[in-house]
């Protein structure tokens, strides 16, 4: 096994950024095909949190893959209204950086996953919605789905994360980009998409909302005893299972 | 320059370890122009001296600037007090650093592996490193840079002028004497022959011309007042007399001592006589 911190220029922020990588510890076989897993934190997270919370790497060297984790700090992986460019950043410009720098890791969309917490699934359902057929899969684990509503419920209780979320996405019916909403894009997903959806959640009703819009097959709910790093960390094998071997 | 830290285990060491990678950007951030060759990356190997590690090269001199220039990939791992040897009582540092960690580098990263593309290069302990690791592979490497380097295997002999003598009262002196010991198994009472075996930079230089092998270029550099000069001006006269410089060795000096200012200087004139292809970037933002 190792791991790499990578600290690079990012065109797209227009300032200095980090990225986490794991890989497996390579065998004789051919290495030069490394299934990817991307591994996106929740808001305000940084590059580490993967490495610091689950036992990716342990994960990493059992089902072989290498895991690449951003970090997510203040922009829900999304260009913001008043702010980054994090969604250019994250789903554009890292994947080139990953495959310029590292060969050994596949670059096919079968073999490329997606998985995210809290914000973080909402940027990896995300992505995998908006760069249909570059990914074979997500997991989201407490994803934010409803993304509209998570805003509106957030600025009728002016919390403190309304005034930073409204930089990110601009207000629901005003600056707010359709673009940035899930249940938008996954009434868009085009015909003949084969990537698969696993939603890990506490609220089922909450993510019938988006399961509605996704071919039956495409997608599944798992139940999650609670919401936190405890509980992600828990069932981050399973997920890994899911996407990679397509098991349960 | 994009920066990493690369962690794993090493199968040659059986421990974790720690390497600083610099790697060309084909943007960068203000103050430093894109690399003029983006992928397939020309990699010196740079190795500390005694009491470093891997950060050193990247906190006490301004390599990522340098390489940037050159867009030259840069690998930087740490060697303990080993001197890069595989140790009578420690561990394969050699192997690690000659064998391991290059093999390693090359399936992480899109490193060319030309022999014209690689470079060694390295400081006090790390310029004796060099010399032996490139003397030994010298198929591997089409350069070797030696700034204030040591010659280990003649300082365990004690076949070197008197003013090691004060460094061993210095307060690194006990590290640095323990080490012969830690490498070779010599100690005074034991003094195991070094001199006139792998481990003697002269007898590999000597070998590889008697085996007519591919020779990479050398280039070394020493302050007047370092006190390792009389050990690198040893090393020059036994180059400087070889007929016809067959390893196109290139010495020089200036007042200096045994520091990072010596060796901030030092590695930019190493780089520029680098035999690279291409030319440098021509302008910055």
């Amino acid at each position: 096994m190792s791991s790499l911190t990578l600290r690079y220029y990012s065109q797209a922020l227009g300032m200095n950024t980090a990225v986490s990588l794991v890989f497996p510890e390579e065998n004789t076989e051919a290495q030069m095909c490394l299934p990817l897993v991307y591994l996106l934190p929740d808001e305000g997270e940084d590059h580490t949190r993967w490495i610091r919370e689950t036992g990716i790497e342990r994960l990493s060297q059992k089902y072989k893959f290498a895991a690449v984790m951003p970090g997510c700090a203040q922009g829900c992986y999304t260009n913001m209204k008043l702010g980054y460019h994090f969604y250019d950043a994250w789903a554009e410009e890292l994947p080139q950086i990953v495959h310029t720098y590292f060969p050994s890791i596949s670059s096919r969309p079968n073999s490329t996953y997606l998985i995210g917490a809290g914000m973080g699934g909402y940027g990896a359902v995300k992505t995998m919605l908006k760069q249909a057929g570059k990914y074979a899969g997500v997991a989201s684990f407490s994803g934010i789905l409803d993304i509209k509503s998570y805003i509106l419920n957030a600025t009728a209780s002016s919390s403190l994360d309304s005034e930073r979320l409204l930089r990110v996405f601009g207000m629901p019916g005003k600056s707010f980009s359709d673009d940035d909403d899930l249940l938008e894009l996954a009434v868009c997903l085009p015909s003949g998409f084969s990537g698969k959806f696993y939603f890990f959640s506490t609220e089922q009703e909450e993510t019938a909302k988006i399961q509605n819009h996704l071919p039956p097959p495409l997608s599944a709910y798992l139940t999650l005893p609670g919401n936190g790093w405890e509980f992600w960390d828990h069932e981050l094998e399973h997920a890994l299972r899911l996407l990679l071997k397509g098991g349960n | 320059m994009a920066f990493a830290e690369f962690n794993f285990y090493s199968k040659s060491l059986q421990m974790d370890v720690q390497v600083s990678l610099i790697l060309p950007e084909k943007v960068q951030g203000v103050g430093s122009a894109p690399a003029i060759r983006y992928g397939n990356f020309p990699v010196l190997y740079l190795l500390h001296g005694t009491s470093g590690d891997h950060t050193d090269w990247e906190r006490w001199t301004s390599i990522e600037r340098y390489a940037a220039k050159k867009g030259l990939a840069v690998v930087m791992p740490a060697a303990q007090l080993s001197a890069y040897t595989n140790m009578v009582h420690g561990e394969r540092y050699f192997d690690y650093i000659a064998y391991e960690l290059p093999e390693k580098i090359s399936k992480l990263l899109p490193i060319s592996c030309c022999r014209e593309d690689t470079y060694l290069c390295g400081l006090s302990m790390g310029g004796y490193g060099a010399l032996k690791i490139g003397l030994t592979l010298p198929e591997n490497y089409a350069a070797i840079g030696t700034l204030s380097n040591g010659n280990h295997a003649y300082m365990a002999a004690g076949k070197v002028g008197s003013d090691m003598e004060k460094l061993f009262q210095s307060p690194l002196g006990e590290a640095m004497r323990n080490r012969f010991q830690l490498c070779w198994g010599w100690t005074p009472e034991h003094p195991v022959p070094v001199v006139g075996t792998d481990q003697d930079i002269f007898w590999l230089a000597q070998k590889n011309l008697d085996e007519k092998r591919k020779l990479p270029d050398i280039f070394a550099a020493c302050g007047k007042e370092d006190h390792n000069y009389s050990m690198a001006s040893d090393v020059r006269k036994y180059f400087e007399g070889l007929p016809g410089n067959p390893y196109r060795y290139q010495y020089q000096e200036e007042h200096g001592g045994h520091t990072w200012e010596f060796w901030d200087k030092w590695i930019q004139v190493f780089l520029d006589w680098l035999p690279m292809k291409g030319e440098e970037s021509p302008h910055e933002y």
